[in-house]
């Protein structure tokens, strides 16, 4: 980075006053960082800091990729001491991601285009072409605005800086996480929603989700909801508040469904005691009414099959129990079925409940998930021993798993272990995932 | 330093000097001194004298011809006496200090017509008598004074020439040949003609027997076409003992010489330089058609001058200065000197300690020093000189040479020692070239000799490791596995000059010595640096010492390790749970007391169906523990 910043303050005169970030070493010394700027070099969106008072950096960022497109090349990646840059180049956008952590390319650039569909799910594809067809340096700030907080909020979550939370593992795995509930009791959720939507034209989508984890999804017939688009609907929710306390009527665009049109979302939660966010999502912008009318309808109906016990009682579970399955060696894990962009993940529990833990956890899954997943040459199991704990991934042909294990385990039970954790899953398999979406 | 290296001993023998009344006759076998005086009243006074100094014999002899051989058997119990050309006497000599003989106790030998050269005494009772036309061996049997034949040998003699310690003879026939004769007891044995090439007849003082490095040898004096005079050396270890013609020395001058055999070493005198030469077999030299060329090694000097006390009744003792290399001298082997006219016998002695400064060449001089008797304290202070010299540049090339020399030797002990001690099964067919015999060095320098009195001023020089390394690899060159002392020295550099990572190699590659003992005295420099006692661990599991790695790993905190490793081992049931606790608690990371904590909870309920500790285990403060480090956090 400082090369960069050398070249630039020999090209530009610097832009003055206030906090150098170039000099400011708790800057620098971020683990990670997020550029989003305009082809023309015209700054969007950091991670850290001001945008504006970076304005020389985004135009060193905007040189390098040009000088490689005068080739008819793409710049992916620059590989330096200790740390990476890579980007992205779409739509007239550039998305750049540098990383001083273990990350691999690939999956900066997941994160990369994850982000750049956060910037459609706002704008659509065509309103950012418009812009920018208008007027080369257009400041997409402007049509931004109050966005960000969205954007913020997916970062956070994609490496968690701050919360303790098993959410970080579905970004890493490109899944969602699933609420386990009995299936009966799902089937009751699904049918109430069925009954109460059925008659209604121009509702596409119903999600029903809590803890960002999906309970439920019924769907217009033929129409496919994709991850990349639930992810960002489960984004939205939460990072606002504010949807908790009233309803809400929101245009959304889903890159993956239309990336040109924009969707209306009804937003709310059921009830003052059952916190699950009911979502139904409509094409017709005129449809609040009817579909206020519909929440309620589901809202009785659940209470009165008692589904809100069964989603309270999922709520305020931490998770999986590994110590209930008798599995005490096994101290958490990720599973993940082939085919479906699902997961479920156990409890949190020590010593990885403090912040500091946690990211070690966080650590080992991406060494292991980056280690197997490698482009080139793919591994089928690894068995780590690591100083304070074993780690294990195992991708076979219907599933992935990665765990973490007391250090003490020895590799006989490790194998033991996982048969048992296996068992356990294959007899609640119908109730940990979700293997078709319904129709209305 | 003085820098003579030949010496004639103080402890020498004064006698009765050669004159018109004394004869004086020296008898090689036993040492001893024969001042035959001849006096009146028909008796002979005899005076022996020898080997040593206090050994005197007196007696008296009838007078019945001059005397012109006289010895003792080897228990002084039998003298033989020759005064014929046909005949010799024996005489009983049971009481020493009886100095007159009755007419009863002796006997005779007679021939009936050869003429007898002279007697050799090969035992107690045993005696060969070598005449001009045989060698004959008989037994004396003293009780019933009866002399009877064992064996003969018919050969026509002109002279000979006897060593005792090889029980040899070089016999010199009628037409000039030379042949070794092997008298032992009861048998008589020829051996093949020496080769000697020209048709120049031998005389009997240009021959000196003697052995060296435990092979009989034939040292002939020959002068070469351009009249420079070499030794030929013939050894007895050809096929069925032949002697072969195996080295020539270049004397590289003209005169008289005379030859002592010290330690292995050819000693010659060169009469007219006044000096005296040194010749070593052993070392190597060029070689051609199987005979190795040998010069001096070097340039010869002069015996150290020997002043002799002249009996005095004053105070103020005189004393002369002997004339060295008299033409009155003769030498007889190994190291007497014998000034007949002066009537004094001398031993003579070699000095090693001028010579580890004359022989300038170290690695030679080590190789000199390796074949001598005393060798073995003068090379350890030369090498103690050498290796605190700080200034030597080319010091470490030399030392390697010298180490290899050393180690070589070591080495070869080693395995003879080994294979002496392995009990081999009775049916082996042996095989004669596996077996090895044990090395013909004299010195043997072991890796203690060089800890205790070579590098024990080192620690602390400069020069130190780089020494000890080279060391150590010509110990392993030669597969002599590294010992405590030595091992414990190097590490003790290495790690002085924070060269830790020689130190890992070293124990990577098992070049030092892999004890408990060893580990501990590493570990206890592990505070300077984690590699070393990473290198103590990597030792301690080779060796499988899994109890002492638990204890190392627990004191540096590293707990889970520990207990990964306490697991393995017999009795992992029973490991206290305390004392892993404690140090876990220490250590202060929260994941590693959270694993070690649930471990032994899982543990506990394995073993007695609860998770709770028993009481005796003393747990309760780590419990606490746990509960303040991660319940609370859960609420």
């Amino acid at each position: 980075m400082e090369n960069n910043e050398n070249k630039c303050e020999n090209g530009q005169k610097e832009q003055d006053h206030q906090i150098d970030y170039r000099r400011d070493r708790e800057w620098l010394e971020k683990p990670k960082h997020i550029f989003i700027l305009s082809e023309a070099g015209k700054p969007i969106y950091t991670f850290h800091g001001s945008e504006d008072k970076l304005a020389s950096l985004f135009g060193v960022m905007q040189a390098l990729v040009s000088f490689v497109q005068q080739n008819d090349d793409g710049i992916t990646a620059i590989f330096a001491e200790g740390y990476k840059i890579v980007f992205l180049v779409r739509n007239s956008l550039i998305l750049v991601a540098t990383s001083r952590t273990n990350c691999s390319t690939h999956q900066m650039q997941t994160q990369l285009s994850y982000l750049y569909n956060q910037i459609l799910s706002t704008l659509t594809y065509s309103r950012v072409n418009r812009s920018f067809e208008k007027r080369k340096n257009f400041d997409l700030r402007i049509l931004l605005s109050g966005s960000e907080r969205i954007i913020d909020n997916f970062l956070v979550h994609d490496n968690s800086v701050r919360k303790v939370t098993n959410d970080v593992f579905s970004n890493l795995t490109n899944s969602i996480s699933i609420m386990k509930i009995p299936i009966t009791d799902r089937n009751n959720i699904v049918s109430s929603i069925q009954s109460s939507c059925s008659k209604i034209k121009d509702l596409i989508f119903a999600i029903l989700l809590a803890k960002n984890q999906l309970i439920s999804l019924v769907r217009l017939k033929n129409q496919t909801l994709h991850p990349v688009d639930l992810k960002l609907i489960f984004n939205l929710i939460d990072c606002s508040e504010s949807f908790k306390s009233t309803e809400s009527w929101v245009p959304i665009c889903l890159p993956k469904f239309d990336m040109n049109g924009f969707m209306y979302a009804y937003i709310t939660y059921l009830s003052e005691d059952c916190e699950a966010c009911l979502i139904l999502m409509s094409s017709d912008c005129e449809a609040f009414s009817v579909l206020k009318e519909a929440k309620s309808k589901i809202t009785d109906k659940l209470r009165r099959n008692n589904c809100f016990n069964a989603i309270n009682q999922e709520i305020f579970s931490n998770g999986y129990n590994l110590d209930a399955l008798n599995i005490p060696e096994m101290v958490h894990f990720v599973y993940k079925p082939k085919g479906i962009y699902q997961i479920i993940c156990s409890e949190i529990k020590p010593p990885y409940t403090s912040v500091s833990e946690f990211k070690k956890l966080e650590g080992i899954y991406f060494d292991l998930y980056r280690k197997i997943h490698k482009p080139h040459a793919p591994l089928k199991l690894i068995y780590e021993v690591r100083e304070s704990e074993a780690a294990l991934a195992w991708v076979t042909t219907t599933h992935e798993l990665y765990a973490v294990f007391q250090p003490t385990v020895e590799k006989n039970d490790v194998i033991m272990l996982v048969d048992k954790l296996f068992k356990a899953i294959a007899k609640d398999n119908d109730n940990l995932f979700i293997k078709n979406h319904p129709y209305f | 330093m003085d820098s003579h290296y030949l010496e004639l001993l103080d402890d020498h023998i004064r006698f009765v000097a050669v004159s018109s009344l004394t004869n004086v006759f020296f008898d090689e076998s036993n040492k001893q001194i024969f001042a035959v005086r001849t006096g009146g009243g028909g008796t002979i006074g005899v005076n022996v004298k020898g080997p040593s100094k206090d050994s005197v014999i007196n007696f008296f002899l009838d007078d019945t011809g001059t005397i012109r051989s006289i010895k003792f058997s080897p228990d002084n119990e039998i003298l033989a006496v020759q005064r014929h050309e046909h005949s010799v006497e024996f005489i009983l000599f049971k009481d020493t200090q009886q100095t007159n003989r009755n007419r009863g106790d002796i006997f005779r030998y007679n021939t009936k017509s050869s003429t007898i050269h002279g007697f050799v005494w090969v035992s107690k009772r045993e005696c060969a008598v070598i005449s001009n036309s045989s060698v004959e061996l008989f037994t004396i049997n003293a009780e019933k004074k009866q002399i009877k034949s064992l064996k003969s040998l018919n050969i026509g003699i002109k002279w000979f020439a006897w060593y005792s310690e090889g029980n040899m003879a070089l016999v010199s026939t009628t037409d000039g040949a030379l042949f070794p004769v092997l008298i032992s007891q009861k048998v008589i044995t020829k051996l093949p003609k020496l080769d000697i090439g020209s048709n120049v007849e031998v005389p009997e003082r240009d021959v000196t027997l003697g052995q060296l490095y435990g092979t009989s040898a034939i040292l002939i004096l020959q002068q070469t076409s351009n009249r420079l005079v070499e030794i030929v050396v013939y050894l007895l270890n050809g096929a069925g003992l032949a002697p072969r013609k195996s080295h020539v020395i270049r004397l590289g001058s003209i005169g008289r010489f005379a030859i002592n055999i010290i330690d292995n070493l050819i000693i010659v005198h060169h009469q007219t330089s006044q000096t005296s030469m040194l010749f070593d077999i052993s070392l190597s030299k060029e070689v051609v058609n199987e005979i190795t060329y040998h010069n001096a090694i070097i340039p010869g000097r002069s015996i150290k001058p020997f002043a002799l006390k002249l009996p005095s009744l004053s105070l103020d003792e005189k004393s002369v200065n002997c004339e060295l290399y008299s033409k009155n001298w003769v030498l007889f082997q190994p190291n007497i000197v014998i000034d007949a006219q002066l009537g004094c016998m001398w031993y003579l002695n070699l000095k090693l300690d001028p010579l580890t400064i004359l022989i300038a060449d170290k690695v030679r001089l080590t190789e000199f020093l390796l074949q001598r008797s005393e060798g073995k304290v003068v090379l350890l202070k030369v090498l103690k000189n050498l290796v605190t010299d700080p200034v030597n540049g080319s010091l470490l090339t030399s030392l390697e040479s010298i180490f290899d020399r050393i180690n070589s030797i070591y080495s070869s002990w080693n395995q003879y020692e080994v294979q002496s001690q392995t009990a081999q099964p009775i049916n082996l067919k042996l095989n004669q070239k596996n077996i090895l015999s044990p090395p013909k060095s004299k010195v043997i320098i072991n890796q203690n000799d060089m800890c205790l009195q070579v590098f024990n001023n080192l620690e602390d020089k400069p020069q130190a490791e780089d020494i000890l390394m080279v060391y150590l690899q010509s110990l392993s060159k030669h597969q002599i596995s590294a010992q405590d002392e030595i091992s414990k020295m190097i590490s003790k550099e290495l790690i002085r000059n924070e060269n830790y990572k020689t130190l890992e190699m070293l124990v990577e590659f098992s070049l030092i010595c892999e004890t408990k003992v060893m580990a501990c005295f590493l570990l206890s420099y592990s505070k300077l640096n984690p590699i070393i006692n990473q290198t103590a661990l990597d030792m301690l599991k080779k060796i499988s010492a899994n109890e002492i790695i638990v204890e190392v790993l627990l004191e540096i905190g590293h707990v889970i390790d520990a207990l990964r490793i306490a697991r393995t081992l017999p009795n992992s049931d029973n490991i206290s749970a305390r004392k892993y606790l404690e140090a876990a608690q220490k250590n202060g990371d929260p994941n590693i007391f959270h694993n070690v904590f649930k471990f032994f909870q899982q543990r506990n309920l394995k073993q007695r169906g609860k998770v709770d500790f028993l009481k005796q285990e003393q747990c309760n403060e780590f419990v606490e523990h746990y509960e303040t480090l991660f319940n609370s956090l859960n609420c």
